[in-house]
């Protein structure tokens, strides 16, 4: 489990790999907290939930990202984990000066070269744009 | 324009066939299911600098799309993009025609302006640090930046929404003479606030007034060189004389109307039976209710940016004002402010014929010529003021809009440098090295809110902004006015 980064002229894409549905999840987690703060360890404070929209898995892991681009840019929700479900729990804290070291900002997560698969392992193809 | 038609090229499988027209044109021949020639602007060094890059597949894919009238074109600073590449424009029109958020891209009217100081850059130099750190300090920049002293009501938002900078001018932040001065004098008419989300409210309540991250700035310069003396002369460019570039767009606010629009026009363009060579293209008819609630969001956002960047101009004159004096703080003039993210209704000649148009400039400038009836009287004679901002360490330029560029790109040009180094890369590249002080060696004081955007943002990840002048230079598009050189730059 776990993503690699491609080649992209001025944006960030990588290809988030794992072996079940909750590990692409936690993949996403991991990939947008460590491109706003880097390393900076972010502990599970508080807790926010996000109903899954979307007709189908590949359009709900898109907007799954999507949210946790919107969580940061309005409250500076720094993900931790996430556990899915009917109404899934996002855990983590809100950044801090003193703990986070702020890296870049994620405008949007783009549909342009998006990639899902579920076909064996859980994968998918992500462009950031930065 | 003389033609030397060259043999037909590509560089990989991956992108399309195209061939040389002349030293600074190259043209996509229509393959596949284009439904006409793509035009790129480019000399054989900035086409090299293309090869693993996928804009050119996304100027074709571009030249897919129904309603496209004229070339699918691209500008010299032309780079991978997401639907249109970075560098395009293109104009539909007519009953199949078009309006896709992928042309415009998530920060609507991300934009450029610059100020003309009374200062010289020797009066500047001995201070620059202290008005840095003041700018820095004054204007937000970084991650989630926001203002504490303007947190907007929800009817003072939607005030922004519909006036642009306009509103800010009346709370009292500028002076009514900047408003001549920005493209369609910083309001667009057909926004409507009740066509942005609320997700898109919260998302830019508390940004107005910042600079936010990635490549935008607030950057200190001076008039280094005159191509034009008596243009640059016109526009209050002296030799030595400080300017300020502002480069900001709609914030949060833009980008969750473009992610809101896509959901939609994915959706739509399904129903209209539009095919699409990238979701990213998703289109809708001109006139549908898709288009149409598109359109009046997508206005409203262009004038919150344009409100952004006057709100930071008045505090940037603040900002000088306590380093230099308030008389120093009311002789800055804005020079021009232009949009480069944006679609708009436009006319133009296509085939002989007058037709209005709905123009997408992606990462492109406006260029309009000399006697344009859109221009502010100010312009009229010498043509609509053209910003290229160039890297954190070389150069930016200004130039006129001309009319070559009205006859063949729509009234567009290029807008910057363009990437050409990956943010990855250009962070391995600065591992060993501090960029900043590299800078401040070259006499270039850089303040930032994160060291990787420094790292990322370091000159040699641009291509040199030279190069691409001088290509729309030469093919007309644009005309050179003058070269700054930056001393001081304060970054996301």
């Amino acid at each position: 489990m776990g993503y690699t980064y491609l080649p992209h002229t001025a944006d960030l894409r990588a290809l988030l790999d794992a072996a079940d549905g909750d590990g692409l999840y936690q993949t996403a987690v991991d990939l947008v907290r460590e491109t706003v703060v880097g390393e900076s360890p972010v502990a599970a404070r508080e807790e926010r939930r996000w109903t899954p929209i979307g007709d189908d898995a590949e359009e709900r892991f898109f907007r799954f990202v999507r949210e946790l681009v919107f969580l940061y840019d309005v409250d500076g929700f720094l993900p931790a984990w996430v556990r899915r479900g009917e109404s899934t729990v996002i855990a983590g804290e809100c950044f801090a000066a003193m703990r986070h070291t702020s890296e870049r900002q994620i405008k949007a997560v783009t549909r342009h070269g998006y990639r899902f698969s579920t076909d064996g392992r859980w994968r998918a193809e992500l462009i950031f744009d930065l | 324009m003389s033609k030397t038609t060259t043999r037909t090229r590509t560089h990989s499988p991956a992108q399309p066939r195209w061939e040389r027209i002349d030293q600074h044109r190259v043209r996509l021949p229509r393959q596949g299911g284009m439904r006409t020639d793509g035009l790129v602007f480019a000399d054989a060094k900035l086409m090299t600098q293309l090869e693993g890059d996928q804009a050119l597949t996304q100027v074709a894919n571009v030249a897919h799309l129904p309603g496209i009238v004229g070339p699918s074109i691209a500008m010299p600073d032309m780079h991978w993009g997401y639907g249109f590449p970075i560098g395009g424009v293109a104009a539909f029109a007519g009953e199949d025609g078009v309006i896709s958020p992928g042309g415009v891209g998530y920060d609507i009217n991300c934009g450029v302006r610059l100020l003309v100081t009374p200062l010289t850059v020797d009066e500047v130099r001995p201070r620059m640090t202290e008005l840095v750190e003041e700018l820095f300090t004054t204007i937000p920049s970084g991650v989630g930046s926001h203002r504490s002293d303007l947190r907007l009501s929800k009817d003072q938002l939607d005030a922004v929404l519909s006036q642009g900078a306009r509103w800010a001018v009346h709370a009292g932040l500028g002076a009514e003479r900047d408003l001549g001065a920005i493209e369609a004098g910083g309001c667009l008419p057909d926004a409507d606030p009740q066509a942005v989300s609320q997700r898109a409210k919260e998302r830019g309540r508390n940004q107005l007034g910042t600079v936010g991250s990635g490549n935008h700035f607030v950057e200190v310069g001076w008039v280094a060189e005159r191509d034009d003396e008596a243009a640059a002369d016109a526009l209050g460019l002296t030799a030595g004389r400080v300017t300020v570039f502002i480069h900001s767009g709609s914030r949060g606010l833009g980008h969750q109307v473009c992610d809101d629009h896509l959901d939609v026009m994915v959706a739509a363009a399904g129903r209209y039976g539009i095919a699409l060579p990238d979701k990213q293209l998703c289109c809708a008819p001109l006139g549908s209710p898709e288009a149409d609630a598109y359109w009046s969001a997508m206005n409203a956002a262009a004038n919150f940016a344009f409100a952004n960047r006057q709100v930071m101009t008045h505090y940037a004159r603040a900002a000088f004002g306590r380093i230099f004096g308030s008389e120093t703080a009311s002789g800055i003039d804005l020079l021009y402010d232009v949009a480069h993210n944006i679609a708009k209704l436009e006319e133009h000649t296509v085939d002989g014929k007058r037709r209005q148009v709905v123009v997408h400039r992606k990462g492109a400038t406006r260029a309009f010529p000399p006697g344009h009836p859109e221009l502010h009287p100010r312009y009229r004679d010498l043509g609509q003021p053209v910003l290229i901002p160039g890297d954190m360490g070389r150069c930016s330029y200004v130039l006129l809009g001309t009319r070559q560029a009205f006859d063949e790109t729509f009234g567009s040009c290029c807008h910057g440098a363009g990437r050409q180094m990956s943010r990855r890369a250009a962070k391995r590249a600065a591992r060993t090295r501090n960029v900043a002080n590299e800078l401040a060696a070259q006499g270039v004081v850089v303040r930032a809110a994160s060291r990787a955007t420094v790292a990322e943002e370091m000159p040699e990840a641009y291509k040199d902004v030279r190069d691409v002048v001088n290509v729309v230079d030469g093919a007309g598009i644009g005309r050179k006015v003058a070269m700054l050189k930056p001393v001081g730059v304060v970054k996301g």
